[in-house]
């Protein structure tokens, strides 16, 4: 205790006084001069004696923070008192709380990371391996004509196929890492649905699909146009490929006090009950997948739903269909 | 982490004939970062529960594990600080201090321990809440989703990992209960905090992350 500054000042300050004090006690009242020696002392030494256990307490939280530092996080110091050193303890313990959570965090942080990379590499060995045995075959000069041909074909879709998971790959990542800034406009619903289906109008027209659109034509929320289209166009794609020839692909639209919602309903194959938990999540092939499905769509579409404080589910069954309900929330806050 | 753990936990009012089993039995536990609703009708005990999570109310028997502090081994003054310091209450007739204004209602927890103010989190929760526009307005002064918003703020202001709501919503028209509950539930979420809401309404229980349902036997 007394290796403090201050300590040592108070201590040579008392002394002087104290001095003082019994020196003009002797000059005046010279009978009184030992009782005013033994009350200064006393209540010197009483105000030593407090500051001392003072100090034994913060050294105590110098102990506890040593322990915090070799990673032992079991403690806990809060006393429930009245008082700054109480306060400061609640304090100390609530930033190591903080500081363990983030800790663990940021370890699961680094095992979903690790994860990934191995989902995405095996994802990109597939097409590429293919690509691979269609070279080595293309290589033979003797190879027929359609044969050629066929296994040419075959690299170009796996080509397309490299490309549309990369490119995935690196929206969904940069919304991890949120490095995409989402705009906050007025969306027009109807223009919205416009803009996502129109690259799918020949796919469905090939299948002779028919799409439906419904919906007050007012329906708009506070979004980003680009993203949300990305969204909408993977749901419609995702229906598109599991509805049959001549099937129908109705979008609706509509506006409530608390959201704005479209709905994309197909009445094709339909999902297994046991898939729906999972449907959503990455790379999660469903039991009726296409081989052509890397499983990223669905992924994205949550992931641009979530980040703009919306919501998506699914309601289907097997052989009638299945619909998508999105959801964009109103905010006031 | 778990922040809540209820072990057997018994409460009955009165005693002999007129004896009342509000909670018989009531036994679970809560993480950091969970939404919690308790759900059931009129009389089943969820208020009850409530308030001997937040240490308002004593149990008849069990324990109340918060944060690892069994709370009713604490003496009275202790265990008003631990309320203090640890859990938030928000209430479904708000119970602010009406000659307090916004701000001071808000920080009132703070003064209580004689704090000094961190302006930065202050800033921040009235943000959060959309009140930085009624700071000096007086409870009478405000609609009742504001008067709930400043005593989530009043909740919040201490920073607790427990945050305790009986019937939030229940004065408030259904656009502004939603507001109240999204709120909650950001909150337990992002700030890791467990937040538990008694409720009657279904449609508000399916935002949690976890249901408890209570249920009375005669």
């Amino acid at each position: 205790m007394f290796r403090n500054k201050e300590i040592k000042v108070f201590t040579f300050v008392s002394i002087g006084v104290i001095t003082f004090g019994i020196a003009v006690c002797l000059v005046l009242y010279p009978k009184a001069a030992w009782l005013m020696l033994l009350f200064s002392l006393s209540l010197f030494l009483s105000f030593l004696f407090f500051t001392w256990r003072r100090y034994q307490q913060l050294d105590r939280l110098s102990v506890y923070l040593r322990c915090i530092a070799n990673g032992d996080f079991q403690l806990d110091i809060r006393d429930n008192a009245e008082g700054e050193l109480s306060i400061l303890k609640n304090e100390i313990y609530k930033v190591t709380v903080t500081l363990y959570e983030q800790a663990k965090l940021l370890q699961e942080d680094k095992l979903f990371l690790s994860d990934t990379l191995s989902d995405i590499s095996h994802q990109l060995k597939t097409p590429l391996t293919s690509m691979s045995v269609m070279a080595d075959l293309l290589a033979d000069q003797t190879l027929p004509l359609d044969k050629r041909t066929e296994f040419t074909k075959n690299i170009r879709q796996q080509l397309e196929r490299l490309h549309w998971l990369v490119s995935s790959l690196l929206k969904i990542s940069k919304m991890d890492a949120n490095a995409i800034l989402l705009k906050k406009e007025s969306v027009c619903v109807k223009d919205l649905i416009d803009q996502s289906v129109s690259h799918l109008l020949i796919p469905m027209d090939i299948k002779d699909q028919k799409l439906v659109l419904s919906g007050d034509e007012n329906a708009s929320f506070i979004g980003d146009f680009y993203w949300s289209s990305e969204a909408l166009a993977n749901i419609v794609k995702n229906s598109v490929e599991h509805t049959p020839v001549s099937g129908e692909i109705k979008i609706e639209y509509s506006e409530t006090p608390i959201y704005t919602m479209i709905c994309v309903t197909d009445n094709g194959e339909g999902i297994d009950r046991g898939d729906i938990p999972f449907l959503f999540d990455r790379f999660y092939k469903a039991s009726n997948a296409s081989k052509e499905s890397v499983g990223i769509g669905l992924a994205m579409s949550k992931a641009i739903m979530e980040k703009q404080g919306g919501s998506i589910e699914v309601q289907s069954e097997i052989g009638k269909g299945s619909r998508f309900i999105m959801k964009f929330y109103k905010r006031v806050v | 982490m778990e922040i809540l753990r209820i072990e057997h936990l018994n409460k009955i009012y009165g005693k002999g004939e007129t004896a009342v089993k509000a909670l018989n039995d009531v036994s679970f536990s809560v993480e950091k970062g969970q939404f919690v609703a308790i759900i059931g009708p009129s009389g089943s005990g969820k208020s009850t529960l409530l308030h001997i999570l937040g240490g308002v109310d004593t149990p008849t028997s069990g324990k109340v594990y918060v944060d690892n502090t069994d709370i009713y081994e604490l003496d009275e003054t202790k265990l008003a600080i631990f309320r203090r310091r640890q859990i938030g209450l928000i209430y479904q007739f708000y119970n602010l201090i009406p000659v307090l204004n916004v701000k001071e209602n808000i920080l009132l927890p703070l003064l209580l321990d004689g704090r000094k103010i961190n302006p930065d989190h202050l800033n921040e929760i009235i943000h959060t809440l959309n009140l930085s526009d009624r700071l000096d307005h007086l409870p009478n002064q405000l609609s009742g989703g504001q008067q709930q918003r400043v005593s989530i703020g009043r909740a919040l202001i201490n920073n607790p990992a427990l945050v305790l709501a009986d019937e939030p919503t229940g004065n408030l028209d259904d656009a502004t209960a939603w507001d109240v509950i999204d709120l909650l539930k950001r909150i337990a979420h992002e700030e890791n905090k467990c937040v538990i809401v008694v409720t009657h309404n279904k449609e508000l229980a399916k935002e949690a992350d976890a249901v408890i349902r209570m249920e009375t036997h005669t």
